[in-house]
């Protein structure tokens, strides 16, 4: 399974409604902190992000549990 | 005798026709013609990707690492786009993948405003009809063509944007196909 649907899954176990976009793998906490998490749309209808999640359901600890169950 | 030049003069406009210009034979121009009207290729950009792909889980659009640059050599050209790309997606548990494609344009880095839907005025592209509860991973492959007229000289930046249809259970996430996928971006100046 590729790291991408990884991260994808173990988020969504944490928060099933959570939106996100990265590039890349997501294997240290310092990529975890570089994820864009959306919090709402523009004009354009692009996704309006910001690099410090709102979901106090995911942090990188809990994320990284999840992760390492896959 | 033989002559070695003609004065133009010495031609009638309708001296030289088809029949005395051989039309099927090759001719090489050593130096620049102009004047020859219709569109010319002015430049050409282009750039690929093999490494870092882009993942999506939203309803909005993300922008990807899909992206090329050209600066027009003139107000009135056209500016043909071509992205590929394979898309992958993959839904946990659902009943299928459905995503949205669509290329955004930048004029000296003003802002991105989307100006090719893909399919992202109509319907979403992807596969449905699974069973409830079905873990679907898929690939696409995303072709895009478009001609573009940006009324600028200034850098023109063209990206892609993906984005999932999350509202109806579509899927989990889409991305930029495997990192070791070749991605590309074509970018045909073309003159007026």
């Amino acid at each position: 399974m590729e790291n991408s649907t990884k991260v994808c899954i173990a988020i969504k176990k944490l928060k099933t409604d959570a939106e996100f976009i990265f590039t890349g793998d997501i294997v240290t906490e310092a990529d975890f902190n570089k994820i864009d998490w959306v919090t709402g749309v523009n004009s354009e209808e692009i996704a309006i992000t910001t690099n410090t999640c709102p979901h106090s359901e995911i942090t990188w600890t809990k994320f990284k549990t999840e992760y390492d169950k896959l | 005798m033989s002559k070695t030049t003609i004065p133009t003069g010495g031609l009638a406009d309708d001296a030289v026709e088809a029949t005395k210009l051989d039309l099927t034979a090759n001719y090489a121009f050593t130096g620049t013609v102009s004047g020859a009207g219709g569109g010319k290729l002015l430049q050409v950009q282009n750039a690929d990707f093999t490494s870092t792909n882009t993942t999506v889980s939203a309803a909005s659009f993300g922008a990807t690492e899909v992206t090329d640059q050209i600066t027009p050599s003139a107000t009135d050209s056209k500016v043909l786009v071509m992205m590929s790309l394979t898309l992958g997606m993959y839904e946990g548990s659902g009943t299928g993948n459905f995503c949205q494609v669509a290329i955004y344009r930048q004029v000296n880095g003003g802002g991105y405003s989307r100006v090719s839907f893909g399919n992202a005025d109509n319907a979403y592209s992807g596969q449905g009809g699974f069973g409830a509860s079905t873990e679907i991973s898929s690939a696409r492959p995303c072709n895009l063509v478009f001609v573009d007229s940006p009324n600028t000289t200034s850098a023109v930046d063209y990206k892609l944007y993906i984005r999932l249809n999350v509202a109806s259970g579509g899927g989990d996430n889409v991305n930029t196909g495997p990192s070791n996928l070749q991605r590309s971006v074509t970018l045909m100046e073309i003159g007026a």
